[in-house]
């Protein structure tokens, strides 16, 4: 999944249009709430990352959030790799 | 750990739950958030309505109004009770033991085992364990195991991160052995370094209640609390379920030696509809054999939640046959309890109001 595809789901998640969300945005300005950490969890989850809600706590930008998966799902393929070698 | 028992059985439960009901939409006015907002909480939790208890009702009100219908239905027999457990956050007093007060409510004999089991949505299955280990002591025949909450009364009006799901209800099981000797398997974690995900922080002797604990202010997310009332770390909570719950539930299935196919209904406590179609969908489990409407029928009650889910979805099937099933708690403590076992054919399972009036009880 690439960073653009999860910005489209947090679209999704926050009910906003699809396309809204640029990223640079600060979370309080779209509306972020527990309920959006919550559903970003579980969000997480559907694609095998863990995502500690205290890591959700110290973002400021949608960017920040969309990190906190992207680096997981970056390492995924690496894994792989290294696994097969070995 | 992973405890076993053989041969008992719940023979008959009914589930209480105050006639007094309302509804999502109509509370929006009391949450400081906009219509908007609320509404999509509601969407994704699953909230509609929820049912609580008015004026001074307790959770033994609720469990007394059970214990009746069964007597007056013929499913039970007081003369063969030989311990009560009654688990909840919401006792009557702090002293004496609310169990102790039931007993004397119900005109049970001396020769019965009272206890208070301070526990929440873990706590179906924890006092399931408990009759179980009670029925092995011998003259214990016959347990009766009392499970209610009336934490609307603990919970803000004006806390949406709460109040919304919140339920009152009480249940009562009769457990007894079961010439049939089935086995039973059960999971028990417990986390206490976790504890403050879920807590009443004043009231007790660490924090006595007194004029500021009951100040209602806004902490910060537009929510409205005090510290007499109750405060959950929503994403704290979540994040624990999603990581513990499904590799508790592979232990438990694994001890018992079943496969998820060999379980026709995972009755987990309900704390949302969110968080059960998580759970399902993460664990691989149609959602049909998962049950997840009771929050939004009659609120989370908390340890109340499975017998409701049995009652409301189950009791025409369990009171023809047995049903094998997978129980899931996971809640205050942070606790987490699991029980792989048949149910039924049990002689009633049964859903009632109860009718909030001025009882004339207590302790003076």
């Amino acid at each position: 999944m690439t960073r653009g595809e999860i910005l489209r789901s947090l679209d999704e998640l926050l009910e906003k249009d699809r396309g809204t969300l640029q990223g640079s945005e600060q979370l309080e300005a779209v509306g972020w709430d527990s309920l959006s950490t919550i559903s970003f969890m579980a969000l997480a989850d559907e694609l095998g990352c863990v995502v500690n809600p205290s890591a959700i706590d110290s973002c400021v930008t949608v960017n920040d959030v969309v990190a906190l998966v992207a680096t997981q799902l970056d390492r995924v393929p690496a894994q792989l790799a290294g696994e097969r070698l070995a | 750990m992973i405890l076993r028992f053989r041969g008992k059985k719940i023979s008959s439960l009914v589930t209480v739950v105050p006639q007094h009901e309302t509804r999502f939409e109509d509370e929006l006015g009391n949450f400081n958030f906009s219509r908007e907002k609320s509404l999509r909480l509601k969407r994704v939790m699953g909230f509609d309505r929820h049912r609580t208890v008015t004026g001074t009702t307790c959770a033994s009100d609720l469990c007394l109004t059970g214990v009746r219908h069964l007597v007056s239905t013929g499913a039970l027999d007081l003369d063969e009770i030989g311990a009560l457990v009654f688990v909840t956050q919401s006792p009557d007093h702090f002293i004496p033991p609310t169990s102790n007060l039931l007993q004397g409510r119900i005109g049970l004999g001396r020769d019965v085992f009272c206890m208070d089991i301070n526990q929440g949505c873990a706590g179906f299955v924890i006092g399931l364990i408990q009759s179980f280990m009670l029925l092995e002591l011998g003259p214990i025949r016959t347990v009766l195991l009392l499970n209610g909450d009336t934490l609307s009364r603990r919970a803000c009006q004006r806390d949406r991160n709460i109040y919304p799901m919140i339920g009152d209800a009480g249940s009562v099981a009769v457990i007894s052995n079961d010439s049939a000797g089935l086995p039973i398997t059960a999971f028990l974690q417990m986390d206490g370094s976790r504890c403050e995900a879920l807590t009443v922080p004043a009231g007790g002797f660490r924090m006595p209640s007194d004029a500021s604990t009951s100040i209602e202010i806004d902490v910060g997310d537009g929510n409205y609390r005090s510290k007499d009332q109750f405060y959950m770390d929503g994403p704290a909570v979540f994040s624990f379920v999603q990581t513990e719950v499904p590799p508790m539930i592979d232990a438990v299935l694994s001890a018992a030696g079943k496969s998820r196919d060999e379980i026709e209904y995972f009755l987990f406590h309900q704390p949302n509809k969110f968080m059960l179609e998580k759970l399902a969908s993460a664990m691989h489990i149609d959602p049909a054999r998962m049950p997840n409407n009771v929050v939004e029928n009659y609120g989370n009650a908390s340890s109340v939640t499975i017998p409701t889910n049995i009652a409301l979805n189950l009791a025409s099937s369990v009171t023809a046959r047995t049903i094998p099933t997978c129980m899931a708690g996971f809640g205050v403590g942070l606790t987490l309890s699991a029980l792989v076992m048949d149910l039924g054919p049990m002689t009633r399972c049964d859903l009632v109001e109860h009718q909030d009036v001025r009882q004339a009880v207590g302790v003076s």
